[in-house]
């Protein structure tokens, strides 16, 4: 009896586990996204995330920043689809995965129909090897073939669709995978940024891309769950530190301004300042380390 | 025995049918809360929630990027005004909170410059429940 009883408990207690914690994993494992990641700080009961994953802007945000800057579409500057039969590692296919989906986004930004055909066929094929949402992703390219002629639309698309993705990998214990596509994805958009940068000499831009030394401090945070048990993510981490080296060499200076509220826009209006000190120098040195960094993902 | 047999399955029909609870909840949390992403705004590309009880707060933290209008958006539970969100800058001035507008579920913000800030979400006052809190931001096309 006694037995049996202790038998129920335990398994209750396992399958108490299973149901309530559906991402927990091993101690080595990603804990850091979705309900189950917070961490508890200090007394006050305030949960924060770990990461500052809100900093890493979508590859579609970061082309839409571009298109705003440059009317010129540049094919030349993207990963060729071709190269995809080179990635043949989860990690390689994960990482290219983020690279292709910012080139797409670039493409779609500049509605170039037949290169963002492209480059959401070999979307949708590293996905399938990925085995991410086959049948999401099979919806996505019906809405995108319905929508091909409006931009906007498939912006919302493909938004909808990463924004889903990051959260089936979240929600599947594939952080790893998850945490992957963003960093490519964001070194492909920064990639982007900073050739640009070369040709427009703009001030916005540049702004844009000192900002970025926000995302870089998180996406080393991300990465350095996972390297540890991949010696490419560990390369490719150390490699990330090089570059946060120059970015930490940006200055920000920061003032409040009291906003204005507009009510009945239910809006209000940021006034405070911030400041990016870059010099062309130091531009011309993350110019260099992004394009290093990104020829060792696309190979 | 058979008594015994009965009680567990009872425990794990209940386990089950709380599972199936929690996911249904998020489902429609998230549905609601999509709807206020209206066509004008597109998503930031992804969905931030946690899962907090009565007198616990969720802090996320994120970066706006100046020159663009953004729309802050939080869900939770069955009421549409339940969570209390407060958005402030990396030196914790406030600059908005939602208990000012009658709890509003969403706000735009028009940033001028780049500001590095923290969002807080948590139920209203007083709210002994527990639910997930929400927050989706989308970026004005």
């Amino acid at each position: 009896m006694v037995r049996q009883t202790f038998r129920i408990v335990i398994t209750v207690l396992i399958i108490s586990g299973l149901f309530f914690y559906p991402n927990c994993k091993g101690e080595d494992s990603d804990k850091d996204t979705n309900a189950d990641s917070l961490q508890i700080q200090n007394s006050d009961k305030t949960f924060k995330f770990k990461e500052k994953l809100f900093s890493i802007p979508s590859p579609f945000v970061a082309s839409d920043l571009i298109k705003e800057i440059s009317d010129d579409f540049n094919s030349d500057l993207l990963n060729p689809a071709e190269n995809k039969i080179n990635y043949t590692t989860t990690s390689d296919k994960a990482l290219n995965l983020g690279v292709y989906t910012a080139d797409l986004a670039y493409s779609n930004v500049y509605e170039q129909f037949s290169s963002t055909t492209k480059y959401i066929k070999v979307v949708r094929n590293l996905s399938s090897e990925l085995q991410i949402m086959n049948s999401y992703t099979d919806k996505v390219l019906e809405n995108f073939e319905k929508n091909l002629n409006d931009k906007d639309s498939l912006n919302k698309i493909f938004t909808n669709a990463y924004r889903e993705t990051d959260l089936y990998l979240s929600e599947n214990n594939r952080q790893e995978i998850a945490d992957l596509v963003v960093t490519g994805a964001w070194i492909e958009g920064l990639f982007l940024m900073t050739q640009i940068a070369q040709e427009e000499n703009n001030k916005e831009l540049i702004d844009r891309i000192g900002e970025q030394k926000y995302s870089l401090q998180n996406l080393i945070i991300l990465l350095n769950k996972h390297q540890q048990k991949n010696e490419q993510l560990k390369f490719l981490n150390n490699k990330l530190n090089e570059l946060n080296r120059e970015f930490s060499q940006i200055e920000i200076k920061y003032k409040y301004i009291n906003q204005i509220v507009v009510p009945n826009e239910r809006k209000s209006i940021i006034l405070s300042e911030t400041q990016i000190i870059i010099t062309p120098e130091l531009l011309k040195r993350i110019t260099e380390k992004v394009k290093e960094i990104r020829k060792l993902i696309i190979k | 025995m058979k008594n015994l047999k009965f009680k567990y399955f009872v425990l794990l029909l209940s386990l089950i049918v709380l599972k199936f609870n929690a996911t249904a909840q998020l489902d429609s949390v998230m549905a609601r809360c999509n709807t206020l992403l209206t066509e004008d705004f597109i998503s930031d590309g992804q969905q931030y929630l946690s899962l907090i009880t009565g007198d616990q707060t969720a802090e996320f933290s994120v970066v706006f990027y100046g020159g663009n209008i953004y729309r802050v958006i939080s869900c939770g539970g069955n009421d549409s005004k339940d969570i209390i969100f407060n958005i402030y800058d990396k030196y914790r001035n406030l600059l908005f909170s939602n208990i000012d507008y009658d709890n509003t579920n969403y706000w735009n913000f028009q940033f001028e410059s780049t500001v590095e800030c923290f969002i807080e979400a948590k139920f209203e006052p007083g709210n002994s429940r527990s639910g997930f809190a929400v927050i989706l931001i989308g970026l004005q096309k």
